[in-house]
C-alpha cells in the first residue's frame, strides 16, 4: 500500500509541481505584505499616520472612556445616565477584572504601542531619506507609545512591557514588569523624542507631535513618581520654549474653530464626518431628546455634572457663581447656550436630558449631524502650570506655586490666593483648581486624587453617595495608589499575567 | 512553464487528441450464420407504460444483444422462434421472457427498489452502488419530486443520515448551513458544491442593511436536478483534495436523453406564516410593569402611563410586522435529442414574499445542457446556467434599530403610524416605529451568476478516455441600502444616505483527465488520472453617499459630493492539482478503491503550498459468496471500510505574510491647519511562514445490507473523523498589539457518529416506502494551539460572548453562570459573593465553593451541537395518489436564547428609556409573590441579571418537525392515450414545517448559523415560516 501511494506521489511530483508554483504564487491586490512595505521615508510617514491614527479610538484618547467612565465618574463628579452596567461597575467602584471599558482601554493601549513598535524598529534600521525625518518619525512615535504606558502604568501598575516588534512565532507569554521599568522606558524615550521634535510644527503638519508635548508627558510622569526637582526642571524647560501659554478665554481653549491652540500641548486629531475620523464626543455630550436642531444627529446625554460639582464652584454673595468656567462650558435651569443662542436649557431640566439639572457644553459647540470634529485635549498648559505648582509646593516653594495657581484663578476671574498659605492648604487649593478647571478631561479627577492618595478623602467628603460605596467592604480600594484590575481577557491569553491585589480573575 | 502558458497548453492538449484519428472500420460480424433466421419484435416500457430507450435485449445462453430504440421497439434475430430473451436496464429488475413463436411482445419493467444496481455519481464518474467502498448518500429527481421545495437543500433536509441542514433565516430565499458529520474546524465549515463536476462556490450573499443572507446556490433550480450525492467518507471524497474536509455534495443536473422529448411545466403557489408567535405585553400590562421598574429604582414614573387600565391592549407590533406572505413559482423545462445530440432547457421563475413585511425575493434561473456525439469516438457536451435574483431584505438581527427587535421593544400603546413623543427620560431614542422604518428603509439586493462548462471527451481506444473541460462562474452582485432623512419622534436620521456596493467574481477551471476501464474474467479494474488549474478572482467596490437634493432620486449622483465616500478591494486565489484513482473489484466479490490528490493552494507560503490527501477502501459483497444464501432473510450484504485524509485551505489569502493595510479609517488620521485627511497604514496581521493545510482524517466502516426479498434496506455507519492542524486565528495576548491574530495551525477536533438508514419498500397497486434515518455526533476539542480557549464573538450590544472553545468539550459551547433561584430578601444576599445584589436579584452558584464570584463559576451550559439527528420519511402511492410525509427533528442541543437580553428587562439596554418586553417577564420576582425565575424589575442592574451570559439565557433547543407532507393525484393515463399532446398530469397540496413540537420559548428552534463559533445564538433570527402550496405538473 505504501509503495503505491510513494509511487503515485512521486509521479504527481514530477508531473508538474515546478508548473504549479508559479501559478500559485500571487501577489495581493489589496494590502501589501512586510517585505514590500518600509522601503521609503513616505511608508514610514504613511505607517506613523497609523499610529496617531491608534488614539482616534474611543478607548484610546478621546476623552470618553479614559476622561468620561473613568476618571470623572469615578471620581463622582460626573453622573452616568443609562445606568448600563460597564460604566455603574467603575460609578460603584465594583472593579471586577470583566470590566469591558477598562480591558478596550488596556487593549486599545497595546494596540497602539504594537504599531509604535514596528515603525520604531522598520525606521532605525531604514536608509532611505532625509535622516532627520527619520528621527523625527521615530521621536513622535516614541511620544505615542510613553502616552500609552504611562497611561496603562498609572491605571494597572507595572504591565508587560514590549518594545519590539513581535511575529507570530514570537513567545507571547510575557509576564508583567516592574513599574519602575515602565516609567524608566517612558522617560528615556520622551527624552529621546523631544530632541528631535520641534518647538512647533507648521502647515500641513500641525497636529503633530511637538517637544513641548514630550516635555509636559515627562512632567506628568516625574510628578506620578513625586521626582518633583524633574518636574520643575522639565517644566522651566517648556517655559523657556516661550511656545505654549495659558489663553486668556478658557471656552476658547475647547473651541473647534481655535484648534491647536497655544494651551493644547497635546490633542488627538479629529474632523468631522461620518466615518472614523470623527468622534463620539458631541453625541455623548448633547442633551438627549432636545430638538435636533441644535443637537444635529444623535443625542445622547451619557455624562452629565453632577449637581454637588456644580455646588461647589465659587459663588458671590447673592449666590450666583462667579467662577468663569462654569460660565464657558456649563449650561444649568434656564441657562442659554454659549454658542447656540437659540438654545435654552428649560427650567424645569427634561430628566431625560440631564437627571442633575445640567449639561456641559465644553464639546458641544454646534449642531453635529454626524461624528464630532472637535479634538479632545490630552495635555493642556494649565495642567503643566498645575503640575509645576505642585512640585514646587512639595519642594517647599509654597508661594511660588501659589503664584502658579493664581495664574488659573485670575483667568477664571476668581480672586487671588494669599501667597502664605501653609504648605498643606496650598496643595488643596491645587487640586481645588484641578477639579474646576478639568472636568471630563483625562486629568485632574480620579488619577491625580489617586496619585497623590487624596482620592478616598475625596470621596468620603463629596460623594453624596459614599455610604452607598461600601468602601471598606473593598479591599482593592485600601491600596495607594488604587490599581485596576488586569482585564480577565488578557489573562485569558496571557497566563504569565499576575492579578493586582485584592482582584480575582 | 507559467500561469500565462498553462491554459493554453491544457486546450492544446486537449486539441491534440480530437478528431483526425480514427481507427479503420472493421466488419463486426465475421460470421455468417447459415441458420434460418427468426425476428423478434418487442417493446420495453417502464412501470408507467413510458418507452424505454437504450433496454439491452440478450437471447440467453448467447452473446447476442441489441439494445431498444427511441420507441422503445426492438429486433432480434434467433435462430429458434422459441427462446428466452433477458432484458436489462439500469435502475430495473433483470428480466427474463420467455418467446413462443417470435411472438410480438410487450415488456414492463419493474423498478429495482433494492438500488443495488443504481448508478452513483462520485468524483470525477459514476459507480454501481453495488461496488461503492465508500459513504455516499444519494437523492434522486423521483425523490425530489415528492417533496415540494424552494431550494435544493430543502431537498436533503432530513433526509441524509449524517448531514445537518439549517437555515441560517427564514427570510424569503434564504440561505441554509450544511454541516456533513459535524464541525470540524472553528474556520469555513461548508461543503464542497460540485455541479455537473464543477467546483463552485456556494457562499450566501448579504444585502446591504440587511442581516439575512440570501442562497448563494439559487444557480441550482431544483426543478433541474436529476441527483445529489452527499460524499461523506474519506474514501469518497479525497478525490476533491484540498476543500473536502467538510464533505462534498455533488448535484447532477438532469441532460437530454435519446428519444424522448419531455416537456414539463409545473408550476405552484402557496402562502407562508409564522407557526408560533411569542407573545408581548399589551398596553395595559406594558405601562403597569413599567411603572413598577421606574417605582422598584425609586425613579417618577412615566405620567403618560398612570393609568394603565385606561390603555387596553394597544397595538401588537408582531401582528404589524409579519404577514401571511404569498409565494409563486413556474419552472419550464423540455429535454430530448436522438443519438447525436441530446439536449435539456429550462426556466425557471419564483416569487417568494417574506413573512417580514417588505422583504421579498424573486429568482430566474435558466439552464442549457447539451450533449453532442461528434462520432463513435468524440463527444462533446456542456452547460449554461443563468440566476438572476432580485431580492429586498430588513436589518433583523440588531436589538438596536431591527425590524424584528423594534417590533418586540415598541411601545405598544402607540398606534401604526405613531412615533414617540413625550418626555425623553421613559423613551429609548433608538425606540423608532418598526413598521413606518420597514417601509422608508430600503435594502435590495441584485445578483446574476453564470456559469458554464464545455468538455470534450475522446476515447483513444476500447475503455480509455481523454477527456478536456473548462468551466467558468461569473458573479455580479449589486447591493444596496437605503434611508432616508427622517425624524419620527426621538428617531433622527439627519441626512438620508445610501449605500452602493458591487461585487464581482470571475472564476474559472480546467480539467484535463484520463479514464481507463477493463473488464476481464472476473476482473473488473479501472483507473482515471488527471490534472486540474483553478483560479478565482474577486473584486468589490463600494460607495456611501449622503443628504439627497431630491430624494425621490436614490442615486449617488444626487447626493452632494462632499458626501460621498468610496472604498475598494479585490483578491485572487488559485489552486492547482492532480488526481489519481484506481478501483479494482474480482466477481463482484472484493472491491478495492485507492486515490490520491495532490494539491496546491495559493493560500500557503512557498514551502507549504502542496499537500497530499490519500485515501484507501475496501468492501467485500458477502452475499456474492457462494456459501450465502440469498434467499434467505437477508438478501444481500456488504461490509465496507475506508480511510483517507482531506484537505481544508479555506483561510483569508496570504496569511503567511505580514500583511499591512493602507487607508483604512482605522489608518487614516487628520492632520494641518487645513485638516486634510493624511493616509496612514498599519500591520494588519503578523504572517506565519509555517501556515500549511488543515487536514482531517477519517475512518469509516459501514454496512449494506437488503433483506426480505429486498424489501427492507438498510445502511448502517460509524465514523471517527479527526481534524489536525486546525486552520485558526487562536487568541493570542492582548499585549502583542496586533490587530487580528496571526493565523496557525492549531488544535485537533475529532467528530465520531453513528448512521442508520433503515426502510422497508414494497407493494404494487398499493405501494409503500418507509424509512427512518438516525445519526449521532460526538464532537470534542481534543487540543488547541497553544491552549488557550477560544471565545466566540461578542454579541452585538451586550458584553457576552456567543461562545467558548476549549479542550474537552464540544467546539463553540454555551458557557457562565449557573442561576440559582432569586435572593427572596436583602438578608439572603451574600455580599462577599455577589456585593450589588439585593433582594429579587439572581443567586448565582459558587462552583468552587471560593466565595468568591468569579470566572472559575462559569460553567458550560449547553451545546449547539445536537447529539442526535433523525428523520422519518414515509411515501405511499395508491393507484393514482401519492403521499409523503417527511419527519426531522434534533435533540440534544441548546440555544443561546439571548434575544432575551432586549426582551425581557424592559429597561432599554443601549441607553436610557424602558421598551416592550416578553409576556415571560409577567413572572418577574416582586416582595409579594416571590418566585424563581425571572428577576426584580429594575432601570440599573447592577447585579448583572442580564448582563451576566447565565443558565437564564440557555434553553433547550430539541424539536421535531414535520417538514413536508405532500399529497398528489395524477390523472389516470388512460385518459391521455388518445391525445399526443399532454402525457401527464399531476396535481399536489403540500405543506412544510406544519407541526413542530419544541419546548423553546422563542419564535423558532431553528436556529442555522454559518460562524461555528456563534451558533445556536439567537439574537432574533428570522423566524422559519410555515408553508402551504399547491402545485400542477404538466408533461406533454
Amino acid at each position: 500500500m505504501k509503495f503505491i501511494y510513494k509511487t503515485l506521489i512521486a509521479a504527481l511530483v514530477v508531473a508538474n509541481t515546478s508548473c504549479g508554483d508559479k501559478f500559485l504564487s500571487l501577489s495581493p491586490t489589496d494590502i501589501i505584505v512586510e517585505d514590500k512595505f518600509f522601503t521609503s521615508v513616505s511608508d514610514a510617514e504613511a505607517a506613523l499616520m497609523g499610529i496617531y491614527s491608534s488614539m482616534q479610538k474611543e478607548e484610546a484618547f478621546t476623552n470618553v472612556r479614559d476622561a468620561a467612565d473613568i476618571e470623572w465618574a469615578i471620581a463622582g463628579d460626573m453622573f452616568e445616565m443609562d445606568g448600563s452596567a460597564n460604566r455603574i461597575e467603575l460609578h460603584s467602584l465594583s472593579l471586577p477584572s470583566t470590566n469591558t471599558i477598562l480591558r478596550d482601554v488596556y487593549n486599545a493601549a497595546y494596540l497602539g504601542i504594537g504599531r509604535a513598535n514596528v515603525v520604531i524598529g522598520k525606521v532605525q534600521s531604514m536608509k532611505d531619506g532625509d535622516e532627520t525625518l527619520r528621527k523625527q518619525i521615530v521621536g513622535q512615535a516614541k511620544f505615542i507609545r510613553a502616552l500609552y504606558y504611562y497611561r496603562l502604568v498609572t491605571y494597572f501598575g507595572g504591565v508587560p512591557l514590549i518594545t519590539d516588534q513581535l511575529s507570530a512565532s514570537s513567545d507571547l507569554q510575557i509576564p508583567r514588569a516592574a513599574a519602575a521599568d515602565v516609567w524608566a522606558l517612558i522617560e528615556k524615550d520622551l527624552n529621546e523624542a523631544k530632541d528631535v521634535l520641534p518647538v512647533n510644527w507648521t502647515g500641513n503638519n500641525i497636529g503633530k507631535v511637538t517637544s513641548g508635548a514630550c516635555k509636559a508627558l515627562l512632567n506628568k510622569s516625574y510628578l506620578w513618581q513625586k521626582k518633583y526637582t524633574e518636574v520643575i526642571q522639565v517644566s522651566e524647560s517648556l517655559f523657556s520654549e516661550n511656545y505654549y501659554d495659558l489663553l486668556p478665554d478658557y471656552r476658547s481653549i475647547f473651541l473647534e474653530t481655535n484648534e491647536n491652540n497655544k494651551e493644547i500641548l497635546f490633542s488627538t486629531q479629529f474632523k468631522e464626518g461620518v466615518d472614523a475620523e470623527g468622534n463620539n464626543l458631541v453625541k455623548r455630550t448633547a442633551p438627549r431628546g432636545a430638538p435636533a436642531e441644535f443637537t444635529g444627529g444623535a443625542a445622547w446625554s451619557n455624562f452629565v455634572p453632577q449637581k454637588h460639582w456644580v455646588d461647589s464652584h465659587e459663588k458671590d454673595q447673592t449666590g450666583k457663581i462667579i467662577d468663569k468656567r462654569y460660565w464657558s462650558t456649563i449650561i444649568g435651569p434656564g441657562e442659554q447656550h454659549q454658542d447656540i443662542k437659540g438654545f435654552y436649557m428649560p427650567t424645569v431640566v427634561p430628566a431625560g436630558w440631564s437627571r442633575s439639572g445640567f449639561i456641559m457644553t465644553k464639546y458641544w459647540q454646534k449642531p453635529t449631524l454626524n461624528n464630532s470634529g472637535v479634538n479632545p485635549p490630552v495635555i493642556r498648559f494649565a495642567e503643566i502650570l498645575l503640575n509645576y505648582a505642585e512640585a514646587l509646593n512639595e519642594s517647599n516653594q509654597t508661594a511660588k506655586a501659589i503664584d502658579q495657581v493664581n495664574k488659573i484663578r485670575n483667568r477664571a476671574g476668581l480672586a487671588a490666593l494669599s501667597t502664605s498659605l501653609t504648605k498643606d492648604k496650598a496643595l488643596d487649593a491645587i487640586f481645588k483648581e484641578r477639579r474646576m478647571e478639568f472636568i471630563w478631561e483625562p486629568t485632574g479627577g480620579f488619577s491625580d486624587l489617586n496619585r497623590s492618595g487624596r482620592f478616598l478623602k475625596f470621596i468620603q467628603e463629596n460623594r453624596p453617595n459614599y455610604a452607598d460605596l461600601n468602601v471598606s467592604q473593598k479591599p482593592w480600594l485600601q491600596k495607594t495608589p488604587i490599581l485596576f484590575p488586569i482585564p480577565r481577557d488578557a489573562w485569558d491569553r496571557n497566563k504569565k499575567l499576575e492579578q493586582n491585589e485584592g482582584y480575582t480573575f | 512553464m507559467n500561469a500565462k502558458f498553462f491554459l493554453p497548453s491544457i486546450l492544446l492538449a486537449a486539441y491534440c487528441i480530437t478528431p483526425g484519428y480514427s481507427l479503420a472500420e472493421t466488419p463486426l460480424s465475421p460470421w455468417v450464420f447459415q441458420f434460418a433466421q427468426q425476428n423478434i419484435v418487442g417493446k420495453v416500457v417502464d412501470e408507467n407504460n413510458l418507452p424505454i430507450a437504450g433496454a439491452t435485449i440478450k437471447l440467453k445462453g448467447t452473446n447476442q444483444s441489441v439494445s431498444t430504440n427511441s420507441s422503445g421497439e426492438f429486433n432480434i434475430q434467433s435462430s429458434s422462434a422459441n427462446v428466452t430473451l433477458v432484458v436489462n436496464y439500469l435502475g430495473y429488475l433483470a428480466q427474463e421472457v420467455a418467446v413462443k413463436d417470435s411472438k410480438v411482445l410487450t415488456i414492463q419493467l419493474v423498478p429495482d427498489q433494492s438500488n443495488l444496481e443504481e448508478v452513483v455519481v462520485i468524483g470525477y464518474g459514476t459507480q454501481k452502488r453495488k461496488e461503492l467502498t465508500g459513504s455516499i448518500s444519494s437523492i434522486k429527481a423521483s425523490d425530489l419530486e415528492k417533496v415540494a421545495t424552494t431550494s435544493f437543500t430543502g431537498a436533503i433536509q432530513g433526509k441524509v443520515p449524517g448531514v445537518t441542514i439549517t437555515q441560517t433565516t427564514g427570510a424569503p430565499g434564504g440561505s441554509s448551513s450544511v454541516r456533513i458529520r459535524g464541525v470540524g474546524t472553528t474556520g469555513g465549515n461548508q461543503p464542497l458544491y460540485v455541479i455537473d463536476g464543477f467546483p463552485v462556490g456556494g457562499g450566501s450573499l448579504a444585502i446591504n442593511g440587511s442581516s439575512d443572507n440570501v442562497d448563494g446556490m439559487a444557480i441550482v433550480n431544483p426543478n433541474d436536478i436529476e441527483s445529489i450525492e452527499v460524499l461523506k467518507d474519506a474514501a469518497a471524497a479525497s478525490i476533491y483534495g484540498a476543500r473536502a474536509a467538510n464533505g462534498v455534495i455533488l448535484i447532477t443536473t438532469k441532460r437530454g436523453k435519446d428519444g424522448i422529448t419531455n416537456t414539463e411545466l409545473h408550476t405552484y403557489t402557496g402562502f407562508q406564516d409564522l407557526w408560533k408567535k411569542p407573545k408581548f405585553l399589551n398596553a395595559e400590562q406594558f405601562a403597569t410593569l413599567a411603572n413598577e421598574l421606574y417605582t422598584n429604582s425609586k425613579m417618577t414614573p412615566n405620567p403618560e402611563w398612570a393609568n394603565p387600565q385606561s390603555l387596553g391592549t394597544g397595538t401588537n407590533w408582531i401582528d404589524e410586522v409579519f404577514r401571511t406572505a404569498p409565494l409563486y413559482n413556474v419552472d419550464f423545462s423540455v429535454n430530448g435529442g436522438n443519438q447525436k445530440v441530446k439536449s435539456a432547457l429550462s426556466l425557471g421563475y419564483r416569487d417568494q414574499q417574506g413573512t417580514i413585511i417588505e422583504t421579498w425575493n424573486k429568482r430566474y434561473t435558466g439552464r442549457a445542457n447539451v450533449d453532442i456525439k461528434a462520432n463513435d469516438k468524440l463527444t462533446f457536451g456542456g452547460s449554461l446556467a443563468l440566476s438572476y435574483i432580485n431580492g429586498k431584505g430588513q436589518q433583523n438581527e440588531d436589538f438596536r434599530i431591527g425590524i424584528f427587535n423594534l417590533a418586540q421593544q415598541f411601545y405598544p400603546t402607540l398606534g401604526r403610524e405613531d412615533v414617540v413623543n413625550g418626555s425623553s427620560a421613559y423613551y429609548s431614542t433608538q425606540g423608532d416605529n418598526p413598521y413606518l422604518r420597514a417601509n422608508t428603509n430600503q435594502n435590495f439586493l441584485k445578483n446574476l451568476r453564470l456559469y458554464g462548462n464545455a468538455f470534450g471527451e475522446y476515447e483513444i481506444i476500447t475503455g480509455l478516455k481523454f477527456k478536456s473541460s473548462i468551466g467558468l462562474d461569473f458573479i455580479s452582485n449589486r447591493s444596496n441600502n437605503w434611508e432616508p432623512k427622517v425624524q419620527r419622534g426621538f428617531y433622527n436620521n439627519p441626512q438620508a444616505t445610501l449605500g452602493e456596493t458591487q461585487t464581482q467574481g470571475i472564476n474559472w477551471l480546467i480539467e484535463n483527465t484520463l479514464n481507463y476501464s477493463k473488464k476481464f474474467d472476473l476482473h473488473n479494474f479501472s483507473a482515471i488520472v488527471g490534472q486540474t488549474a483553478q483560479r478565482n478572482t474577486n473584486d468589490w467596490i463600494s460607495i456611501t453617499a449622503r443628504e439627497f437634493q431630491n430624494e425621490t432620486i436614490k442615486v449617488v449622483n444626487t447626493s452632494s459630493e462632499s458626501n460621498r465616500r468610496a472604498s475598494g478591494t479585490g483578491s485572487v486565489y488559485t489552486l492547482a492539482s492532480y488526481l489519481a484513482r484506481v478501483n479494482y473489484a474480482y466477481d463482484d466479490r472484493y472491491l478495492f478503491s485507492a486515490s490520491i490528490r495532490r494539491d496546491g493552494s495559493s493560500n500557503f507560503g512557498p514551502s507549504h503550498k502542496w499537500g497530499n490527501f490519500p485515501s484507501v477502501s475496501a468492501g467485500w459483497n458477502i452475499s456474492e459468496e457462494d456459501f450465502f444464501n440469498k434467499n434467505g432473510l437477508i438478501s444481500s450484504l456488504k461490509l465496507r471500510g475506508s480511510w483517507g485524509q482531506l484537505g481544508n485551505d479555506a483561510i483569508g489569502a496570504f496569511g503567511y505574510s505580514s500583511t499591512f493595510g493602507i487607508g483604512r479609517a482605522v489608518d487614516n488620521y487628520i492632520l494641518g491647519a487645513g485638516q486634510s485627511l493624511v493616509t496612514g497604514a498599519s500591520m494588519m496581521r503578523p504572517g506565519n511562514e509555517d501556515l500549511k493545510w488543515e487536514t482531517s482524517e477519517q475512518l469509516n466502516f459501514g454496512i449494506d445490507a437488503n433483506f426480505l426479498n429486498n424489501k427492507g434496506y438498510l445502511t448502517a455507519e460509524y465514523y471517527i473523523k479527526d481534524t489536525r492542524d486546525m486552520l485558526v486565528s487562536l487568541p493570542v495576548s492582548l499585549e502583542a498589539g496586533f490587530e487580528s491574530a496571526p493565523s496557525v495551525n492549531g488544535g485537533k477536533i475529532r467528530n465520531s457518529g453513528f448512521e442508520l438508514l433503515l426502510g422497508y419498500a414494497s407493494g404494487s397497486e398499493f405501494k409503500y416506502d418507509v424509512s427512518v434515518n438516525m445519526s449521532t455526533l460526538k464532537n470534542e476539542v481534543m487540543s488547541l494551539g497553544a491552549g488557550n480557549p477560544i471565545s466566540g464573538p461578542i454579541v452585538g450590544f451586550t458584553s457576552m460572548n456567543s461562545s467558548y472553545t476549549e479542550v474537552g468539550h464540544p467546539i463553540g459551547f454555551f458557557r457562565g453562570f449557573i442561576v440559582d433561584g432569586i435572593y427572596q430578601s436583602d438578608a439572603e444576599v451574600n455580599k462577599t459573593f455577589q456585593p450589588n445584589a439585593t433582594a429579587g436579584d439572581f443567586r448565582y452558584k459558587d462552583i468552587n465553593g471560593d466565595n468568591v464570584l468569579s470566572d472559575a463559576d462559569r460553567v458550560m451550559l449547553g451545546t449547539p451541537w445536537p447529539a442526535v439527528t433523525y428523520g422519518m420519511n414515509v411515501d405511499l402511492s395508491y393507484k393514482n395518489f401519492d403521499f409523503n410525509m417527511l419527519w426531522q427533528g434534533i435533540a440534544g442541543n441548546e440555544i443561546f436564547h439571548v434575544n432575551k437580553f432586549s426582551t425581557y428587562p424592559i429597561k432599554y439596554f443601549g441607553g436610557s428609556g424602558v421598551v416592550n418586553a416578553s409576556e415571560g417577564i409577567l413572572d418577574r420576582w416582586t416582595p409579594q409573590t416571590g418566585g424563581n425565575t425571572v428577576p426584580i424589575l429594575k432601570y440599573t442592574d447592577s447585579n448583572g441579571n442580564y448582563a451576566n451570559l447565565s443558565s437564564f439565557y440557555v434553553e433547550d433547543g430539541s424539536y421535531l418537525r414535520l417538514r413536508n407532507i405532500t399529497l398528489g393525484y395524477s390523472l389516470p393515463k388512460e385518459i391521455f392515450e388518445r391525445s399526443k399532446m399532454i402525457k401527464r398530469l399531476r396535481f399536489y397540496a403540500s405543506g412544510q414545517n406544519l407541526i413542530t413540537f419544541t419546548k423553546y420559548s422563542g419564535f423558532d428552534p431553528e436556529i442555522g448559523a454559518t460562524n461555528p463559533l456563534a451558533s445556536g445564538v439567537d439574537d432574533g433570527v428570522y423566524p422559519m415560516p410555515r408553508t402551504y402550496m399547491f402545485g400542477v405538473k404538466l408533461g406533454f
